[in-house]
């Protein structure tokens, strides 16, 4: 964190808390400004910095160093909930553990809780595939792409949370989701074999799955969204003759949860 | 199924409870990523009193790539084929994640009311509406009244 630049007073805290990032749509997690003013969560605009190198409101050009030198506008504090009374989400990068953000650490509990072996996050433009029984992260659309997680306390050493650095060292951040350039010789993407060592595992307390979750449920607001759908539910058109414009691996990919096609 | 992100929660949300004159998007009960949409065809253009049934998906790493979106209503358009495959930028390298499913449908209604026949994907429509305007214009009204009204 030693190179962000950050702008700590309280106007700049509260602007950055009641912002709604435009790419989320959830208020700002660890804001950052690009040059031309817009401000986004640090990892959406680590997304779309990986992706268009411009910004999803102007299309300006993001500079070349943003995500090494963001502007934030508030320093990442350890703000983040603490689950079952200190407990936190981490993953392995160089040289140390990071914390997850806020949210992705509690869509994590909420899986585990579930007693979930498996669970799906976007992280800045990726989808992840979190394995619980093995606690690992890997890369959906490549799987060598992988990191070792844990659920240990909240207070043990760590390098940052979410790519941003909380402590004094100034080097490069390590994004949890930046995972395209190997970090260290046990890291990379071609080591497809990563050790599973006990100590990896146990520090979730048994009666982790047993605790009751608190978080949203998502059951919940899909059953809400359902119930505020339109009467008139159109079908689909039987005299099109023309089948859909996309190859058929797409789009079985795409149709796999619809019950009629 | 996986959880669905918030993002697309959130925005179904948003258009159920603030829909967009002319435009309608409903997700599919079995997937949350499908919607059958439904826009007007715009007034003072040749779909006017058409209702164009339309099929959007969310693809697993939106926003950070754009809906696929096509027309399932015939349509006689110089930037949409027969397949109903739309030619339209912010869908291919204009996308933004900032756009949204509301401003995607926007932008397609547009382009009901400003084809761009020099940009075109439906060559012998974009090459009738250069050479002659009125008569494609007149086939775009027939279209419309064949495939898109009473149906």
């Amino acid at each position: 964190m030693a190179e962000a630049i950050c702008d700590d007073s309280k106007e700049a805290k509260e602007k950055g808390e009641n912002i709604e990032c435009a790419v989320c749509l959830q208020p700002c997690i660890h804001p950052a400004q690009l040059p031309c003013g817009h401000i986004f969560c640090f990892l959406c605009v680590k997304g779309f910095a990986n992706q268009s190198k411009k910004c999803a409101m102007c299309r300006q050009e993001i500079p070349r160093d943003f995500i090494e030198q963001p502007h934030l506008l508030h320093a990442a504090t350890e703000e983040s909930t603490e689950f079952d009374g200190g407990y936190q989400w981490f993953y392995e990068g160089r040289n140390g553990w990071w914390q997850y953000d806020e949210r992705t650490s509690k869509e994590l509990e909420t899986s585990y809780k579930s007693g979930d072996k498996t669970c799906e996050l976007l992280i800045a433009g990726f989808l992840y595939i979190v394995d619980f029984e093995s606690m690992l992260q890997l890369r959906r659309n490549d799987p060598s792409r992988r990191r070792k997680i844990k659920r240990d306390f909240a207070t043990i050493p760590k390098k940052g949370i979410a790519g941003l650095r909380t402590e004094g060292e100034s080097s490069s951040t390590d994004s949890q989701g930046n995972d395209t350039r190997p970090e260290s010789p046990v890291d990379g993407r071609n080591d497809n074999i990563v050790p599973i060592t006990p100590s990896n595992t146990p520090q979730s307390p048994t009666s982790g799955r047993e605790s009751p979750h608190q978080e949203e449920d998502l059951q919940a607001t899909m059953e809400r969204i359902s119930s505020l759908r339109l009467s008139s539910s159109p079908s689909r058109n039987d005299n099109d003759e023309n089948p859909p414009g996309r190859s058929r691996s797409t789009r079985s990919r795409y149709h796999r949860h619809r019950s009629v096609d | 199924m996986a959880a669905l992100p918030r993002r697309i929660i959130k925005e179904t949300q948003r258009l159920m409870q603030e829909p967009v004159p002319g435009i309608s998007a409903v997700p599919d009960d079995s997937n949350a990523r499908y919607f059958h949409v439904i826009v007007t065809g715009p007034e003072d253009s040749p779909f006017e009193g058409g209702l164009f049934k339309l099929e959007l998906f969310l693809p697993e790493d939106y926003p950070m790539s754009a809906p696929k979106v096509r027309f399932i209503t015939k349509i006689y358009h110089p930037n949409i084929d027969r397949l109903g495959r739309i030619c339209l930028d912010i869908l291919k390298d204009k996308w933004s994640p900032a756009l949204q499913i509301r401003t995607v449908l926007l932008s397609i209604q547009a382009l009901l009311s400003a084809p761009n026949p020099d940009d075109p994907l439906a060559n012998d429509v974009a090459e009738l509406w250069k050479v002659n305007e009125s008569e494609a214009i007149r086939n775009a009204k027939e279209w419309t009244r064949r495939y898109a009204m009473d149906n």
